[in-house]
């Protein structure tokens, strides 16, 4: 090799690394903007849920007037992609429309069906329902859409949730841990077992079960019962 | 090599050619088992042992343990493991350009973690010794490898 073609060689070398650290750098630079604006939404998602649900009378895992005409409930698996869709389809228009306009109360039912983290993330809303705080912090958690146990609702993301949402980590976890959160879940379940709930998402209009077979199917039936109700 | 024909042998330089790209595959490997240890646990199927430093499961839960979703721990056993591969090349192949893309990616890993140890300090506010572990195992797999990388270049 000639002495200029080596020292070709050499720049060349010196060049490249220049690039690696500039492509390093840049790299790092997207990895943390993409961090930032992911916790960015996530924050945003609890204040926007804190500010939505505070127009709401609540109770548990109820929502809306208690002296409202219909009373409509879904048995939900935080990993259910169906229930994911169903807060998007149905939920959303229902607070909006029916709850906001006192003719309907809401209830979220458990019925952890899908694994171990179905369970668990149950257990963490009821943990959020003790705190005064199961509305917001379902939202987070549908926000997530997790489905097939694969750590989204893990015990110790469940735990981080609540403490992005301020509440107390150490009682949540507490909770979270103890016999009682499981119990309630139990208790749910059995509930929904006895009602005849075979999956979910499934909505009870007056203790009724819908069969539906399209998310337009429900406000069908809740007008149905408005008007029977208005008679 | 001179063009004269006649080539010199240069047992010292082969000597230590032959050897970092085997030790930086050494630390890649720890490097890959921490993380995967780190993501394991995270999806919740392992326990953290965190010992007594720190509170590593804080950390490894906190909204900074994920970009876009996708576990920090996992970004890092996949580096880790690219980084085995490319240092198993380097080292059966010394010189090949794959080196320099595995010297960029390590020095981004050791970028990142340099922020998260960061955040571990002044946003968390606990500390995560596996992490810490993996900080310095990248952080040495760069410089070495950024040493080697301007030593043949020069």
């Amino acid at each position: 090799m000639s002495s200029k073609s080596k020292k070709k060689s050499k720049s060349g070398k010196s060049g490249s690394l220049q690039w690696a650290v500039g492509v390093a750098v840049v790299l790092v630079a997207l990895l943390i903007g993409a961090q930032w604006w992911a916790n960015r939404q996530d924050n945003e998602t609890i204040t926007r849920a804190a500010a939505y649900y505070e127009q709401f009378p609540t109770q548990g895992t109820r929502i809306g007037s208690p002296n409202a005409p219909v009373h409509v409930e879904e048995y939900f698996d935080f990993q259910c992609p169906h229930c994911h869709t169903a807060k998007d389809q149905v939920v959303k228009r229902l607070l909006d429309e029916y709850v906001a306009e006192g003719k309907v109360q809401f209830t979220y039912r458990f019925f952890p069906i899908l694994g171990p983290e179905s369970v668990l993330a149950a257990q963490a809303a009821y943990c959020a329902m003790e705190m005064n705080a199961f509305w917001p912090y379902q939202e987070l958690l549908m926000s997530k859409k997790g489905t097939g146990n694969r750590g989204t609702y893990s015990r110790d993301n469940l735990i981080d949730y609540a403490r992005q949402m301020g509440l107390d980590g150490t009682a949540f976890r507490d909770c979270l841990d103890g016999e009682r959160s499981l119990q309630h879940v139990r208790q749910a379940y059995d509930q929904g077992v006895r009602m005849g709930i075979l999956g979910t998402p499934t909505f009870v209009v007056n203790g009724q079960v819908v069969n539906m077979t399209s998310w337009e199917d429900i406000f069908g039936v809740i007008d149905r019962a408005l008007a029977a109700a208005a008679r | 090599m001179s063009s004269t024909g006649r080539s010199q042998p240069q047992p010292a330089k082969a000597a230590v050619r032959a050897r970092w790209p085997l030790g930086l595959l050494g630390l890649s490997l720890i490097g890959a088992g921490i993380s995967a240890y780190l993501w394991r646990a995270k999806a919740g199927e392992m326990s953290l042992i965190c010992g007594p430093v720190g509170d590593c499961v804080t950390v490894n839960a906190s909204a900074y343990s994920e970009v876009l979703g996708v576990p920090v721990a996992l970004l890092g056993t996949l580096m880790y493991t690219s980084l085995a591969a490319v240092l198993l090349v380097e080292w059966r192949r010394p010189g090949t350009p794959l080196s320099t893309v595995g010297f960029s990616l390590a020095l981004a890993g050791a970028l990142f973690s340099l922020y998260l140890t960061g955040l571990e300090a002044f946003v968390i506010g606990a500390y995560c010794i596996w992490c810490l572990t993996s900080w310095v195992l990248i952080t040495v797999i760069a410089l070495v490898w950024g040493r080697a990388l301007r030593r043949s270049a020069a």
